[in-house]
């Protein structure tokens, strides 16, 4: 490949990283949160919204990890006939399967940003008892599946460029 | 006839996406849009927003992260070596000797392991070893790590159990609850059918002595993650915690024991947190595609045909269930116990509702089923596992394992005859 291609390859799956990390952060966000909601109960104090807060870190959680994990080959897939084909053949079934993954990643990104678009524009308000602004959480979501749409397309592409006997298919357990 | 055609496109467009090997999740948002389109006229992609949105933002998932994260936690203290030596001075002198603690291993890794195949190859990785050096028969060794493995299921927190939670909308603290029971009855059948064996084939006169390992200070190591477990079940169990709460006070426990043990440092703990954000972004992932999923089968009709036909054929529960068994056994051939619990619940729920079933009883079959398919061949990840652990071909690893599967009907009829043993402890719990 050349150079350019490379660092691009290499910046993406540090941005990827760093999706990772944020969605660590969240993961204790919720963490604390929980224990928040343990002690305060505990101290019969009541903090309204704790349970929504929760909510979201964990939508947020999820979908900025997505592409990282997809990078770390996280996510599974049914390898039974993937993993008996030659390398040609392969290599067609890895572009169809990235293609499937970049249109339906596309689409996630695309359909969540018109989601937390509508939420901003009419001033969504959460029926909890936090009440928020709804797109604020929801951008988070669109982030996260905004880098995961990014990473199916990078791997798409990456596939396409590279001869059959260079793939290295992106598999998990199944 | 037209919707019979339209179903069937959309059972074609499943197995094509699954088959070819497109990512779970990835799978399961493209054939319910598909369906979508198929069987309504609604906006598909306003509709996905908004249900995976939903979905993902609940409070119930929480759980989920947080006990995956107790496991890693603890997958990475010196809990794994000490298993085996803690666990030996109790139970070596039982017919069958060192057999007992790759069962009893399982038993307390499964506990705090979410995961089957992370049980069958940490217990596996100490045992296998130590069992061949005293000579214990390979076929021994394998099936009962490969049967005792899949206890990660049923025990308590069982990350798949959260997940049938979570897709039916059924309490997980029951479910948990409901899982202890049944898990050690398992266990127990497991470690009969070695005493069994120990007895007839005087296994334990021959290696008395070179069984011994360990000492009660190897025992006492063992004790703060015993407690850990029953302190988080116990306040689940006495409703002092919900589902969720329990599983942060398994992470501060965790994090206190690694601490302890001197095994926490800043290295350990971001690998756990990393694996820990990693496992679950996967499972949200196949669980946000499988809302969608749940919406269009919906629309469909799938599901209550089914009910409605499965309801004509006035099957006996038994008949029901064994065909059950025998579905998610053959469905185990090609997907994880996880994918296979929340791709067919859209369809399998309403008909199990209809047909009388207690749902957290069912959720307890359902996890047996779903271990019995990770035994069996030609794909089934214990198995998987195994083989990479110890060499054997499959069909060896796959014989030795067929005790364990017998055993494991044999549970599942138990279950028929006294439903009570997984529905007794959640209908006396504290409601938290």
């Amino acid at each position: 490949m050349k150079p350019f291609f490379v660092r691009l390859d290499q910046y993406l799956i540090r941005l990827y990283l760093i999706g990772g990390y944020l969605a660590a952060a969240c993961l204790v966000t919720i963490a604390i949160l929980v224990t928040v909601s343990i002690v305060s109960r505990l101290l019969s104090i009541y903090v309204p919204g704790l349970t929504e807060y929760s909510g979201y870190a964990m939508a947020a959680a999820s979908f900025f990890a997505l592409a990282y994990t997809f990078q770390s080959k996280g996510h599974i897939r049914v390898e039974v006939l993937v993993s008996r084909l030659g390398t040609m053949k392969r290599w067609y079934v890895e572009v169809w399967c990235l293609s499937v993954a970049s249109i339906v990643s596309v689409l996630l990104a695309a359909y969540l940003a018109k989601l937390a678009y509508w939420s901003w524009k009419f001033e969504e308000h959460s029926e909890g008892s936090d009440a928020i602004l709804l797109w604020k959480p929801q951008v988070l979501a669109v982030v996260g599946s905004v880098l995961l749409a990014i990473c199916c397309v990078h791997h798409l592409v990456k596939c396409l460029l590279s001869r059959p006997q260079e793939i290295e298919s992106i598999d998990g357990r199944a | 006839m037209e919707e019979l055609s339209l179903i069937l496109i959309f059972l074609f467009v499943l197995f094509l996406l699954l088959g070819s090997g497109v990512w779970i999740g990835m799978s399961l948002i493209g054939v319910a849009w598909i369906g979508m389109l198929l069987f309504t006229d609604r906006p598909v992609g306003d509709a996905m927003a908004t249900t995976i949105w939903g979905g993902a933002s609940s409070w119930t998932l929480t759980a989920l992260p947080l006990f995956i994260w107790m496991g890693e936690i603890l997958f990475r203290t010196k809990l794994s070596e000490n298993l085996f030596k803690g666990l030996s001075p109790i139970l070596w002198r039982l017919p069958g000797g060192l057999l007992h603690v790759n069962i009893a291993g399982c038993t307390v890794f499964a506990a705090i392991s979410g995961s089957s195949a992370a049980t069958v190859a940490t217990v596996g990785k100490m045992s296998i070893p130590e069992l061949r050096a005293r000579k214990y028969p390979e076929n021994m060794i394998i099936g009962t790590l490969a049967g005792a493995g899949t206890l990660g299921l049923l025990i308590p927190p069982s990350i798949t159990l959260i997940i049938y939670g979570i897709t039916v909308n059924e309490s997980i603290a029951q479910l948990f609850i409901a899982g202890i029971l049944p898990g050690i009855m398992l266990a127990l059948l497991f470690m009969g059918y070695v005493t069994i064996w120990g007895v007839v084939t005087k296994k334990r006169k021959i290696e008395n002595i070179a069984d011994q390992t360990g000492d009660m200070k190897d025992v006492v190591q063992l004790i703060p993650v015993v407690l850990l477990i029953v302190g988080v079940m116990g306040s689940i169990y006495l409703g002092l915690a919900t589902a969720t709460e329990a599983a942060v006070l398994g992470v501060i426990g965790a994090l206190v024991i690694s601490g302890l043990q001197g095994s926490l440092t800043r290295e350990t703990f971001m690998t756990a947190l990393m694996g820990a954000t990693r496992t679950s972004a996967m499972i949200a992932f196949i669980l946000a595609g499988s809302t969608f999923l749940s919406l269009t089968m919906g629309f469909t009709g799938l599901p209550r045909t089914l009910a409605e036909w499965i309801g004509e054929l006035s099957l006996s529960p038994w008949m029901l269930i064994f065909a059950l068994l025998a579905f998610y056994i053959v469905l185990g051939c090609f997907l994880d116990g996880i994918s296979s619990v929340v791709l067919t619940m859209a369809v399998i729920e309403p008909m199990a509702r209809n047909a009388g079933f207690d749902m957290i009883w069912f959720g307890i079959f359902l996890m047996v089923a779903v271990e019995m398919a990770q035994i069996t061949p030609p794909v089934g990840f214990n198995l998987f596992v195994l083989q990479d652990m110890t060499g054997k071909d499959m069909a060896f690893i796959a014989r030795a394992a067929a005790p364990m599967f017998l055993l494991m009907i044999v549970a599942v009829c138990v279950l028929l005859v006294f439903p009570e043993l997984a529905t007794y402890l959640p209908s006396v719990m504290m409601q938290g």
